[in-house]
Order: structure tokens, then sequence, then C-alpha cells
């Protein structure tokens, strides 16, 4: 059964907008650094930004879509297969190996794939092609939402608002990193890897706890209350409705350094070392919250390495670990609903009590 | 003659504010829109249609009528012309036939929560992305909204607040001899349009080409930095959520001078600023609200803890001009009014709005199933593809195309709408606080769950002659934190009044299609006091009481209604008044005089599984 290679100049953005810049957006580091690592990182496992409306979630995570650095894929395969990973590959492309051997590659882009409001189940993963069944009486899958973020980021905005069936085919996915289509006389398996980023207000609804411990990091964003800050997001917002050209091109040196950075992290990421006795303290770290399982760990070791490489480092250090312990572990702590103090909080306390040993003065100005 | 002749805009008489504000939206098309919050019969229409006159837009006024569909809204598969064509045909949604137009909705407050997030959605990016039904494309939706809306049934939905730029008060009553005039000009008009626009043609003409010229101009209009700031003061003052609000008033200043004539910002367009697009999201008004505060002194205690940790920022500002303009911008308008309306934001703001942001509607589960049960819907699209692979091979012996008993796919809906517990909570006597304790902690219990079976919660308090909603349905945890901690107790025991609350809240999840509701009682003693008479305590006439009582019972019983009471008398006496209570209600009666939380939730539940079980989908 063959894909039906559709169009996929829509993957993101609105055709032929611009794209508000990255480097352009002011304040909420938070959110900017959770992105960043989910970009240097996939494994991660994505982000999930919650806030007020008009705070900017969705312009973020549409600007971080165009800081990804390019990636090698089998030429004309739709789910942008990778070359050097044959066993994650479709049938297609695992078919044509064993045939002709090296399959020729190209270098693409990530996709990055909105999940619109009101998207049908068929649309995400996938269904038959209706008109080729219709015309040439053939049964012809095609791929939905979840083949075309294979390798890249899935952006879900008001994520929990979204509709429970279609969260469980989200789950499955992330979960075996495959879609399974049964359904409409198809019967279709596909590798599906993709990081999910998902927005939301956290005044209208809970998102389910299995849902919610699949983002890897989680954060908060607020309304900005700095006057400064604010004069600046008006004027930068509106510089760039009037001449988004110019603007663009201003923000390009600054833009570009930044992809560089995320290359390179990118490129250093397996190399850096987080030592035994670190990772030792991040068990204590979530032992002391009680946090189940070990997906927290996991989450700050990884997105602490991230950090290190991304600041060009070879080695994480505990001021990497303090920097994404929040963002990794505040949607994994078990608490009372009702509970009035922010998790953010607990974990920051948390923190505190693990903290190693004052620095000697010494290795203080070692380190300086 | 082809076209239809409007009112003209010039011959108006009224609405300024409005009138303002959309010759500010033709001038700068970035402000997204105007709600205009009217009563019944104040010219909405009329001036919506009369702005595409002079607005330089296209002249296609769309107007969206409330009940409007998602399927309308966005588009979706035309099965006729695909079954005829033999490929797929797409028929556009009202979003995509909006691209570079004007929508006006009427009611608009009135709108689908899911549709209300679409058109927001729209507004936002300026396209609409579609991933239906076959189907995946993005569309150009880059279109002005006019909303009207009766303040009386309501706000617009947050989301819809957020992406239009300005929001236009009630305003002042005409005055008679305005409204003579009014009369007047409707019924020549209404003699002969043709005439009438010809007359106002001039007028119409010269309104036109300031426009147009405010237009061109707008681009070179300076604003100073300081200028921004203010507004961005403003808002910081007014406890507005999010950053949009003070772009939108930027560029509502600017609009403003350009109308005008002016190359530059002056205190009076950031004035109108204020009034158009600030004002009418303010959360908290400071010193003017202080004013209004005296007047209710059981309330003043509570909103001084709240001003305490006020940031420097907004204690710098009550001393500053921008004070001034807020104060100013808030005579422009009718106060009462703008007390109502923030009344019931600040409450959105505190507790979150009230169900119209709920998921609920926008779950239409639309997987497919071969199976078909009692009114069953088909499912269209799924069928075509049931059958398309079939159709080249029965074309032999049939028609164009063949669908077959076989590929009949049907609808299944997933049971999206749970239970509503509506928590009445008795707050007389001296135990209220540990009952308000206990149903915090039971309502918590049941939101940790809310996402499983789409329950959601609502808390009525009831005590001395009244019952207060505390918490408006919600599944939002995040809602439920922010209910208010303390709370008086002390006086009579209106139940009747609690219950006739609790039958309004159900009546209304009704019609949000959340069929299932449960009122939890908790309550140690006897109604008794009336809830006919506001302000009058009749203690004396239990009969009466009684009466009432049993009449909403049976109301409660032929609207299906489930309802437990909860006992929490310390004392176990068999003949207790909340055992009557719950006979009289038709309701379970449970004794639990010091359960907490976990043994009430585990009670209620267990009556809650056999309305999921009875529930038939």
């Amino acid at each position: 059964m063959k894909a039906k290679e559709t169009s996929r100049k829509n993957s993101s953005g609105q055709p032929g907008r611009a794209v508000y810049p990255f480097t352009a957006i002011v304040a909420q580091e938070e959110m900017k650094l959770a992105l960043i690592l989910s970009v240097i990182d996939p494994l991660i496992g994505g982000v999930i930004i919650m806030g007020h409306r008009g705070t900017g979630k969705s312009t973020a995570v549409r600007a971080m879509a165009d800081l990804l650095p390019p990636i090698v894929k089998v030429k004309g395969c739709f789910y942008g297969c990778d070359p050097a990973r044959p066993n994650e590959a479709c049938e297609d492309c695992a078919a044509r190996q064993e045939q002709e051997g090296r399959l020729p590659s190209e270098r693409g882009v990530v996709p990055v794939v909105d999940l619109p409001l009101g998207a049908t189940e068929d649309r995400v993963c996938g269904t038959l092609d209706i008109e080729r069944a219709l015309v040439e009486g053939r049964v012809v899958f095609e791929p939905g939402l979840l083949a075309r973020a294979n390798r890249g980021f899935l952006y879900i905005d008001e994520v929990n608002l979204l509709e429970d069936h279609l969260v469980d085919l989200l789950l499955d996915a992330a979960a075996s990193g495959r879609n399974v289509v049964e359904r409409e006389s198809i019967s279709v398996s596909h590798p599906a890897r993709f990081v999910l980023i998902g927005s939301g207000n956290p005044e209208e609804g809970e998102l389910r706890p299995q849902l919610l411990d699949r983002f890897g990091l989680h954060t908060q964003i607020e309304t900005i209350t700095d006057l400064d800050q604010r004069v600046e997001i008006v004027e930068r917002r509106e510089a760039f409705e009037r001449d988004p050209k110019a603007f663009l091109n201003d923000a390009k040196p600054e833009q570009n350094r930044l992809r560089h950075r995320l290359s390179r992290a990118k490129k250093v990421l397996d190399r850096v070392e987080l030592d035994r006795g670190l990772l030792r303290r991040i068990a204590e770290l979530c032992l002391a919250l009680e946090i189940d399982g070990h997906r927290g760990e996991l989450t700050i070791a990884r997105a602490a390495r991230a950090l290190a490489a991304f600041e060009g480092r070879s080695g994480v250090r505990f001021s990497d670990v303090k920097r994404v312990a929040v963002m990794s572990l505040r949607h994994r702590l078990r608490r009372d609903p009702l509970e009035r103090i922010d998790s953010g909080a607990l974990v920051e306390q948390a923190l505190e009590e693990i903290a190693p040993a004052v620095i000697s003065p010494q290795r203080f100005a070692a380190i300086k | 003659m082809g076209k239809t002749v409007e009112f003209p805009f010039t011959a108006i008489i009224g609405c300024e504010a409005a009138k303002r504000a959309l010759l500010l939206l033709a001038i700068d098309p970035g402000l997204k829109g105007v709600l205009i919050g009217a009563g019944p019969g104040s010219a909405k229409s009329t001036l919506a249609r009369a702005f595409a006159t002079v607005s330089s837009e296209s002249d296609a006024l769309m107007t969206v009528p409330a009940n409007i569909t998602t399927d309308n809204l966005i588009g979706g598969l035309d099965v006729e012309r695909t079954l005829a064509a033999g490929e797929r045909v797409y028929s556009p949604g009202l979003l995509t036939r909006a691209d570079g137009g004007v929508l006006f909705v009427e009611d608009i407050n009135s709108l689908e929560a899911g549709v209300a997030a679409f058109i927001a959605s729209a507004l936002g990016l300026g396209s609409v992305k579609i991933e239906r039904e076959g189907f995946s494309s993005c569309f150009p939706s880059r279109f002005l909204i006019i909303g009207a809306y009766d303040p009386a049934d309501g706000l617009p939905s947050s989301a819809l607040i957020n992406r239009v730029g300005m929001i236009v008060e009630p305003s002042r009553m005409n005055s008679a001899d305005e409204r003579a005039e009014i009369i007047s000009r409707s019924i020549q008009f209404r003699n002969d349009p043709q005439g009438f626009a010809h007359a106002h043609a001039k007028a119409e003409r010269d309104l036109k080409a300031k426009v147009a010229h405010a237009r061109t101009a707008l681009p070179n209009v300076e604003m100073t930095r300081e200028q921004i700031k203010t507004l961005a003061r403003a808002a910081v003052a007014l406890g507005i959520v999010g950053n949009l609000a003070d772009l939108f008033a930027v560029k509502a200043a600017r609009a403003s001078a350009a109308l005008i004539g002016r190359d530059r910002v002056e205190e009076e367009d950031l004035l109108l600023a204020i009034q158009l697009v600030l004002i009418p999201r303010a959360v908290e008004l400071p010193q003017l609200e202080r004013r209004a505060e005296s007047i209710t002194p059981d309330q003043s205690s509570r909103n001084n803890s709240d001003a305490l940790p006020e940031s420097d920022e907004r204690a710098a500002c009550r001393i500053s001009p921008v004070e001034d303009l807020i104060i100013k911008a808030v005579d422009a308008s009718a106060p009462e009014i703008l007390f109502e309306r923030m009344r019931a934001l600040k409450l959105e703001a505190k507790l979150g709005k009230r169900g119209a942001l709920m998921p609920a509607d926008r779950g239409r589960a639309v997987t497919s199933q071969i199976k078909a049960s009692r009114q069953s819907k088909v499912a269209l699209f799924p069928t075509l593809c049931a059958a398309a692979p079939f159709q080249a091979m029965r074309r032999k012996r049939h028609g164009p195309i063949t669908i077959k008993k076989s590929d009949i796919r049907y609808k299944r809906f997933k049971s999206s709408s749970g239970i509503l517990f509506i928590f009445a909570v008795d707050a007389s006597g001296s135990m209220a606080v540990n009952r308000m304790a206990q149903a915090k902690g039971t309502l918590g219990r049941v939101l940790q769950k809310a996402y499983l079976y789409r329950d959601k919660v609502a808390l009525i308090s009831f005590r001395g002659d009244k019952a207060d909603l505390l918490l408006p349905p919600t599944r939002s945890i995040e809602r439920a934190k922010s209910l208010i901690d303390s709370l008086p107790a002390g006086g009579g025991t209106p139940v009747a009044a609690a219950l006739v609350r609790a039958l309004e809240l159900a009546k209304h999840a009704r019609i949000r299609k959340m069929s299932q509701v449960m009122i939890v009682l908790l309550t140690d003693g006897r109604a008794n006091v009336r809830s006919r008479l506001p302000g009058h305590v009749d203690r004396m006439n239990q009969d009466e009481i009684n009466e009432e009582l049993k009449k909403i019972g049976r109301t409660m019983r032929s609207e299906a209604i489930e309802s437990v009471v909860i006992d929490t008398k310390s004392k176990f006496v068999s003949s207790g008044e909340a055992r009557n209570l719950a006979e009289m209600l038709g309701g379970k009666y449970l004794y639990l005089p010091r359960a907490g939380a976990t043994g009430i939730h585990e009670a209620i539940e267990s009556v809650a599984s056999t309305l999921r079980e009875n529930h038939v989908v």
C-alpha cells in the first residue's frame, strides 16, 4: 500500500506570511528556554506552555519553527525517514533499502505541524484516499498529521480543550513512536516520532494526567507587568507589522547566531557529561518531592545536558540542574488539587534543601 | 436596482462611541473589530450595515447567525459534488468566504464556545487551518468583525474579547428630541430610501473621503514612547490580563489622531483609546472602586487584603496623570453599567468565565462505527470511504455511485457530558466553616477525576435570606482554587433559595448539553426561610416553607435531577429535619456527621455511578 504524496507547503505557519522572529520576543525567559532545550534534545519530550490569553504562547512556538536546523531525509519519502536509522524507517523505505541498498537522501526542513481546532480523527491519523478509491477503485492510504509530524514537532494550541479520542490517538503514537491505522479497509503502520508542544489557558480546564505526563517540560507564562517591557512589546510588534521584511532583516544576525548555537549544541549534546554525583542529587530532589516513576529524573538530566550544550560547556553543573528543575517537575508533583502554593515554588524549596554545600571563596574565584 | 440602499452612517443619531469606534476600525483594520453592547432596538445592525458603506473594505457584510455550527463556519466535504465529480470537493465555510470582508454577529455572546474559539483563532492568525474529513488546507481569512450583544444576557466569550480590539459599552439614553428625530428619519428612509440616501449623499461622501484620507495618513502619525507607556500603565492599573490590549490601545490612539487630521497623538486620543480598548477590559478600578465598596461594608475586609500585595508600579500610578485619564475615560461612559460589567469580569478573573469556554461542545466526538443503534446519525465521510474502493466494481452494474447498506457508517458520540455536581452548602449556624471545608475538599476530589467523566462542579452557599453562587459550573481546578476562603456565617437557613438557585444552574447546564445534574446539599438544620420574599425573613410559617420545598422537589423529580442531602448534624436524631428534607426533595439521605472530603466523595460517587450507568448515549 503506497502513501500518497500530498502538498506539504502549508505544514507550518500561514501561507506567505512572515513569522515573528524568536529572538525578538520580549522577556518570557522560561518559555523560551524550554523551547530551545526541546529543539536541542527532542528526547526531552516537548513542552507544555500554560498561561493567559494574549501572552504570546503561539507566537513563540511558530517562531521556534523558524530556527530549526535542517535534517537529512530519504528522498521522496513522505514520512521523511532518516537514512541513517533504517530500523525506524517506514515500510516503503525498508523495502527499498532491501532492494537498492543505500537510499538517496536530501536535506529537508524539520516539520512543525499544527493540530488545529476541530481536526477530525481521519486527518490526524490518516485515512483512505477517497478520490483514488472512487476513481481508480484502489485502496491508497492518505497519511495524516501524525505522519507529517514524523521527526518533527506537533503543536496543539488549546491543548486542554482537545477531544478525548484525539488525545488517545496521540498518547498511543507518542508512546510507541508509530501510528497504527485500522479503518476503512486500510491497515497501515508507519513511524510517527514527534515532539509534542502544547499550549493552553489553565482556566479552561485540566489536562488528563497521562497527557500532561507526556510533556517533558511545563512552563507557566504570565502577563508582563513591567512597563518598559510592555512598551518594547508594542514597539516591536508595530515595527514588525509595518515592515516585516525590514524587521526580519534587522533580526537576522541574532537569529543566525541562535541558529548556529542550536545546531552546535545538537552536535555536542551526546558528549556532554553529567557526573554521577550530580545525577544522585537529581534523584534526591525527585525523592524529596515524592515524584512517582523516573521520568522526572530523566527529564532533568536531559534538559540539564541540553542546557550545558547550549551554553557551550562539556559538563553539566548544578546551576544547570537548578535552571531546568522547575520546568521539568512542575507537572509531576503529587498534591492536593486545591493547594494554593504554586508547584514551582515547592520545587524551588526542595532545590534549596539539596543545594550543594557553600562553595569556598577560593573555588568560587577559580570558577569565575 | 440590484443593490439595496443602506441607511446612511451619517444619518444615525446617538451611538457616538460606537460610531467613533467603527470609524477607527475603518481607518485601522488592525483593530480587528468592535463589540457593541446595547439593548434591543438600539440600531446595532443599522450601524454595522452602514459601516460597510464608509469603510474601504469590500462592501460584503456577512451576517453570522448566532446558532451557526462549526461545519458552516469552517466548511466541509461537499457530498453531492464529490460524488458527481469523483474527486473531493470542499465546500468552504463562512470564515473562508469572509476573507477581505466584514462579519456581523448579532447576539455574539450566545455563540457556541467552539464557534467563538474558531472566530477568535482566525482573527489572530488571519487564516483558518482545516484538518477534517479528508481535507488538509490553510485558507486566508482576514476579516473585520462587528459583534452586538445585549449586556443583560452576559458578555461575549473571553476568547473574542481578547481578540477584538474595541468594545463599546451601552451609552446614555437618548433624549426625547433625539428619539423623535430617530423615528422621523426611520420613517423617511422606509418611505423613500433612495431619496433619503440622496439627501445624505454629500455627508456620506465627505465622511468616506475623511476616512480614506486618515487611512493614508495613519502610518505617519507620531506617538511618543511616553504615550505608549501611559497606555501600558493604564492597562496595568486596570488589571488587564494579557499584553494584546496595549497593542490595540496604541492602534486606536493613532487612528483617532488620524481621524481628527493630526500627525501626532494627543491626550484626547489616549483618552479615547482608554475608553474604547482598556476600560471595557478592566478588572479593577482602584479609586473609583473604593468609592463603590464603601457601600458594601461586609466585603471591604476581603478587598483590603487583596489590595495589599500591589506592585510598586500600581502604587506609583495612583498619583500619576494616568489615573486622571482613567477617571476621565470612566466619566465618559455610564458608570452603573461599568460597575456591573466590571463585577462580572472580576468574577471571571477570579473564578474564570462561566461555562462559555467549556470544551464540552467541542467534543462532538466523531469517530464512526458500523453498528447502528437507535437514532444513529450517518457519518457521511467514513461511509463514502467505505464505499469508495468498490465503486469500480459496482459501477458496471449500477449507476454512478453505489452505496450499500454495509458501507454505511454511523457517528459515534462519545458521552462527553458528565455530571454537574451542584454543592449547596448551608452557611448558617456555627458549623458552617466545617461544612464549607468539607464541600471544598469534596469538589476538589470530583475535579481530580473530572477529565475522566467530564464532570463539572458548582458551589452555592446559603445563609440569612439568600443563596450566593460562589463557584459557577467549572471543570477547572484552577478556578476552584481561587474560591473565596472565608465566608460569613450565621443567620437563617434559606434552603429553598439555594435550591431555586441550583435549579437555575441545572437548567443552564441542560442548555449547554450537560444532561446530568446532581445537587449535593450539605446542611444540619431545617429550612426556616422562604425563598420568595427577599429581605423578609419569615421564620414563622413552617408549613408554607415545607409546601414550597415540596414544590421544588416535584420540579426536581420532573426534571430528573438527582439530589443528595448530607446531614452534618453531630447528634443523630432519627426524625431529623435533614431526613425530612431529603424526602420532600425525593433525594437520597446520607448521615455523615464527621466525614472528611474522601468519605463524602465516595458517598456521592456511589450515587453518581448509578447515574452514569443509566445514562444511555
